[in-house]
């Protein structure tokens, strides 16, 4: 019952947040120097075409009246319209969220696997290989950066082995998309049976998911790391050694209480490579919503960008309770 | 002196933290013994090595400490020579150990009630459903007897849940859990207030007379000793420097420490005036003088003091004292 009220309180939260977002990036945007409308003319546009073009567009009317309005058009679930696809930006975000989605939770899990894998490995068996490995890895992850690694990986697999698919989008070109569910391909693919479409939108996935996993791994492992070395030396922990506790459970103590902070590190990250991904997404030609945000960006697309700023807090905002709510259940102290 | 067999015997114990800075040598030849159902307090200031004593008593030292020499013989037997498993198999079970600001002793995440229960499976042999149904009653039952109200709900509480007093009651009762045959509190009034310093140590009292515990309490409190303990021993740079029954110390201390310790607290009888109070501090552990380890501060200190360790003397009727002017009947200072 407790988890529930401080859900919903949580969610309450949710909505001054926001509003506020929505209203920072309104304003901020409206700061780009230049009118899309000159853009969107050409440079050899007349004033006149130029304010036609603006008043199409809402943008002679004042701030205020515009924000109204666009919190208006919001409410019923319209985002407006991209100027530059001339799409709804709600079918826009729709079909490029789930492809950023897809990409960053696989490249988020096996980012964890590695780096807590790696990370217990160097704190509870210092001597091992898994340790040195580890070790040595951590130098190296962080050390390069994510295109490059993204470029390497395509030259041995892609160019070199031919191993893997050419770096162009989320499915081979001669096979059709499954139906959309989720709009996440594999996840469609296993859901409608499509396993053609499954096999091609994994082996899309593996480069660009490895070159994320690598690059995010880095930063899991060395937080693993240095928050198991305090905790192993922990009162507590020296403690329940002096109880006669079996090794066993004293290791138990150690990981459970040392990966609820890394639990919270992970979901900033996910929320980080929401946006993050975008350098990844351009190089695989991914089509994902962090291209989406940088060409609205240059294109002054106001619509567009608000649109994603908007889906992009909401997500971090999600992602930011669900760690709320596993810290809850784990950690009484939260609950306060 | 008393010919019955020790229950846990110190010789000679040795630890050294080795750092980077130097080696620190914690525990210098520390040597005590307790005989069953006896109740000795080991007094000396912060730093003198008392945790690092108390802990080694379960063979367990922190890293880097390191057990340079001596032994620990539990029953005869030689800790030092037991496999681990043998060790985990006493610690919590047939030695137990309080540590002071029980807070950060206890698992922030684990509910009281399933820290007791697994400190109580651990030592059990019966099969798990069996022996979590044990460890259930024996939690409550123990949390009852040291004084936790409504002991069925409180098993439900989280440490952060509980007050200072409480989280000492909850480690108490750890210890106890198994009924252990002796209990080393290590500090068990640090960092409480003082009303709660007693109702702690009445406890600690009633539950070690209840059970015929043999313990050894760990303290700087003068005063806890002398209502407490049968016999003393006072402990300086990681060695005991006079050892004797309670009594005795507070009528006839010999060392000078320890007069220095009886003269600094109230209420230890009005021959231990100020003019018994040593000046400076203990010395650094990794810079220990030579000769008598008290040589700097003692103000009979000779050249003998400053070259050659004191030897363990008994002035009669068991009382010990580690100092080059003890002879049988006492101390008396040359030129």
């Amino acid at each position: 019952m407790n988890l529930l009220k401080f859900i919903a309180k949580r969610v309450l939260i949710f909505i001054p947040q926001l509003f506020a977002v929505l209203l920072v990036t309104f304003l901020l945007i409206r700061l780009i120097p230049g009118s899309p409308a000159e853009a969107m003319a050409g440079s050899f546009a007349t004033d006149e075409v130029v304010a036609a073009i603006e008043e199409k567009m809402g943008l002679d009317k004042s701030l205020t009246t515009q924000f109204v309005m666009y919190v208006e058009d919001l409410f019923h679930g319209d985002m407006g319209t991209s100027w530059y696809t001339s799409n709804p930006v709600t079918k826009d975000i729709a079909q490029r969220f789930p492809a950023t989605l897809e990409l960053i939770t696989y490249s988020l899990l096996l980012a964890v696997i590695i780096g807590v894998f790696f990370g217990l490995a160097t704190s509870f068996r210092p001597n091992s290989i898994g340790a040195r490995l580890g070790k040595g890895y951590s130098l190296l992850a962080g050390a390069m950066p994510e295109f490059w690694i993204a470029l390497l990986l395509i030259f041995a697999f892609y160019v070199t082995w031919d191993i893997a698919p050419a770096p162009l989008g989320r499915i081979s070109l001669s096979i059709s998309p499954p139906k959309t569910i989720t709009g996440m391909y594999t996840i469609d693919a296993l859901l409608t049976g499509n396993m053609r479409a499954f096999k091609s939108a994994a082996s899309q996935l593996v480069l660009p998911v490895v070159t994320l996993g690598l690059c995010y791994s880095g930063p899991i492992m060395k937080m693993t790391r240095t928050i198991m070395s305090d905790v192993v030396n922990a009162n507590y922990v020296w403690y329940a050694r002096a109880c006669g506790l079996p090794t066993k459970k004293v290791n138990r103590y150690v990981i459970r209480n040392g990966l609820t902070p890394v639990v919270t590190f992970i979901g900033v990250q996910y929320g980080y490579l929401f946006g993050a991904a975008t350098l990844i997404e351009q190089i695989f030609g991914w089509g994902g919503i962090g291209q989406y945000a940088v060409s609205a960006v240059t294109n002054k697309d106001y619509a567009a960008i608000q649109g994603f700023m908007l889906v992009a807090a909401l997500f971090c905002m999600i992602i930011y309770l669900v760690v709320d709510i596993i810290y809850y259940i784990i950690d009484p102290r939260s609950r306060a | 002196m008393n010919n019955e067999k020790p229950i846990l015997n110190v010789e000679d114990l040795t630890v050294q933290f080795c750092t980077k800075k130097g080696t620190a040598k914690v525990l210098n030849g520390l040597s005590f013994s307790l005989r069953q159902g006896e109740k000795l307090g080991l007094v000396g200031e912060s730093g003198v090595g008392k945790s690092v004593a108390a802990w080694a008593c379960l063979k367990i030292i922190k890293p880097p400490g390191e057990i340079v020499s001596g032994k620990i013989e539990y029953k005869g037997e030689n800790l030092f020579e037991k496999s681990e498993n043998e060790l985990i198999s006493l610690r919590g079970n047939e030695i137990s150990l309080t540590v002071p600001r029980a807070h950060s002793q206890l698992n922030p995440l684990l509910t009281i009630g399933r820290q007791l229960m697994n400190a109580y499976i651990a030592h059990s042999d019966l099969p798990r459903r069996e022996a979590k149904k044990q460890a259930y009653e024996a939690s409550i039952n123990i949390l009852d007897k040291v004084g936790i109200p409504d002991p069925k709900n409180r098993m439900n509480a989280y440490p952060n849940e509980l007050s200072g007093g409480m989280a000492q009651r909850v480690v108490i009762a750890l210890a106890l859990i198994n009924k252990p045959t002796v209990l080393i509190a290590d500090d068990p009034t640090g960092g409480l207030d003082v009303t709660i310093q007693a109702q702690i140590i009445e406890l600690l009292n009633k539950m070690v007379e209840e059970m015929g515990t043999t313990a050894l309490i760990i303290t700087h409190h003068l005063g806890l000793v002398a209502q407490h303990c049968d016999h003393v021993a006072i402990m300086y740079a990681g060695q005991i420097v006079e050892s004797c029954d309670t009594e005795t110390l507070f009528a006839s201390a010999q060392h000078p420490y320890s007069k220095s310790m009886l003269s600094s607290v109230r209420d230890t009888g009005d021959q231990w005036g100020p003019e018994f109070i040593l000046p400076g501090r203990p010395p650094n552990p990794m810079e220990l003088p030579g000769g008598c380890y008290l040589n700097p501060r003692c103000p009979h200190a000779t050249e003998l003091c400053r070259s050659k360790e004191p030897p363990y003397v008994d002035i009669g009727g068991g009382h010990i004292v580690k100092c080059h002017f003890a002879k049988e009947g006492g101390v008396e200072y040359g030129k």
